[in-house]
């Protein structure tokens, strides 16, 4: 019997969101678009560790006149490894994809985890604000499709913490963004929870083109 | 008539520049490889700095890189980039050592084709063995100053990469000058080899890791 509520406990804790203990707080959710990135042009060193796999290489966010942006991964040979385009009304386009990666689930998760990165206006809709009252930090939340997206800063919203992206109970994926230089962010990075798929950028910033 | 003189004038200029700007079809490509092949006979040792550009067509992109080149044969081959990332690729006969930044990296170019067939590319290059490469169909022009390989891919991997490896060399050495990799897309790559210096002693440790 007390094995049973033993049990019982754990599978109740192992339910339990991990968001449940927010209080509702009072805000304005428009405090965090000044983290938005202003990716301009930005070229990062990148590495990216997904299941037994790891890539490196070049890559490269630019916004276009049409106000959509395009990343581009190639390694550093400059063979391409994806080309995508994020439209600026949040439609999204594959323009090139190696045949080891072209495959759905894999081309979805980074969609998601960049359009949270470029802080896209489709993943910032019906926005609320909650508080932590042990950390002292707020969570800036945005309702998705199966759970929410939390942009989390410090109480007074001067610093962007982190960002997660979280199923109804628990975060799927942690990401930051770090050392904004001129709008843009020079360190990004994002870790899955369930799977290994690690995602690093560093800004290069004494490249010499153009 | 006007509209027949313009489509032979299409016609003519088409011909008379088939795919390269500045260049004609070296039509007696056996002469050309025996030159290619003895001059490549003479390179033991080839040490170079190397200006990579990647073109990105459609974003008005290009992205620049620098580093150094060493080749020794029979087919060994170090680039070092290093602006504006550290990255250090030793290809040595079947072993490729990748340096990129803390991580080490070792593969065999037995066990994962796609190495094998890039490898194979930079060593023919240098080597002066391209039309030995059962990958590809060459093709050759030339202008005053230099020749200009044609490669394009017959294997299905390596056709969805590439439309085109270019392979620029000159005529008095027949020492490879610039390779372009043009993609499906338009992008390409062109991997510029400058301030070169032929045959100078190379340790073979420059080689190992």
């Amino acid at each position: 019997m007390r094995y049973l509520l033993i049990s019982c406990l754990v599978l109740f804790s192992a339910c339990a969101s991990q968001y449940k203990h927010l209080q509702q707080s009072s805000g304005d959710n428009s405090c965090i678009q000044k983290f938005k990135p202003d990716f301009t042009r930005a070229l990062y060193y990148t590495e990216v560790n997904v299941t037994n796999n790891y890539l490196s290489g070049l890559l490269l966010i630019k916004k276009m006149p049409d106000s959509s942006t395009r990343i581009v991964f190639s390694n550093q040979s400059g063979f391409k490894f994806f080309d995508f385009e994020f439209a600026a009304n949040g439609d999204f386009k594959v323009y090139y994809i190696i045949d080891k990666l072209d495959k759905k689930p894999v081309i979805l998760t980074l969609r998601k985890d960049f359009e949270i990165v470029m802080m896209q206006d489709k993943v910032m809709q019906n926005g609320f604000v909650k508080y932590d009252i042990a950390t002292a930090l707020r969570y800036y939340g945005f309702p998705e499709e199966k759970g929410y997206n939390y942009y989390i800063t410090d109480s007074a919203c001067n610093q962007l913490v982190r960002m997660e992206r979280t199923s109804s109970r628990k975060p799927v994926v942690k990401l930051i963004m770090q050392n904004y230089k001129n709008g843009i962010p020079d360190t990004i990075g994002i870790s899955h929870t369930g799977f290994k798929f690690d995602i690093g950028l560093k800004r290069l910033e004494n490249e010499n083109s153009n | 008539m006007r509209k027949l003189l313009f489509l032979v004038s299409i016609l003519f200029s088409s011909t008379v520049f088939p795919q390269h700007a500045g260049y004609t079809v070296v039509a007696d490509t056996a002469t050309f490889k025996q030159q290619f092949a003895a001059a490549s006979q003479k390179v033991n040792t080839i040490k170079s700095d190397f200006v990579q550009e990647k073109n990105l067509s459609m974003l008005s992109e290009k992205i620049t890189s620098k580093g150094k080149f060493w080749f020794k044969k029979d087919n060994m081959v170090r680039m070092e980039y290093n602006q504006p990332f550290q990255y250090l690729m030793i290809l040595n006969k079947n072993d490729i050592y990748i340096k990129d930044g803390q991580k080490e990296n070792k593969i065999s170019t037995k066990s994962n084709k796609l190495f094998q067939q890039i490898n194979q590319i930079m060593v023919d290059c240098v080597k002066g063995t391209a039309f030995s490469n059962k990958d590809f169909s060459v093709k050759v022009f030339q202008n005053n100053t230099g020749y200009l390989i044609e490669m394009s891919p017959i294997n299905k991997t390596l056709k969805d990469m590439f439309k085109n490896i270019n392979v620029t060399v000159d005529k008095k050495q027949f020492a490879v000058n610039s390779i372009e990799m043009l993609e499906i897309s338009g992008d390409n790559t062109v991997i510029t080899f400058v301030n070169k210096e032929i045959n100078s002693s190379l340790p073979d440790a420059l080689f190992t890791h």
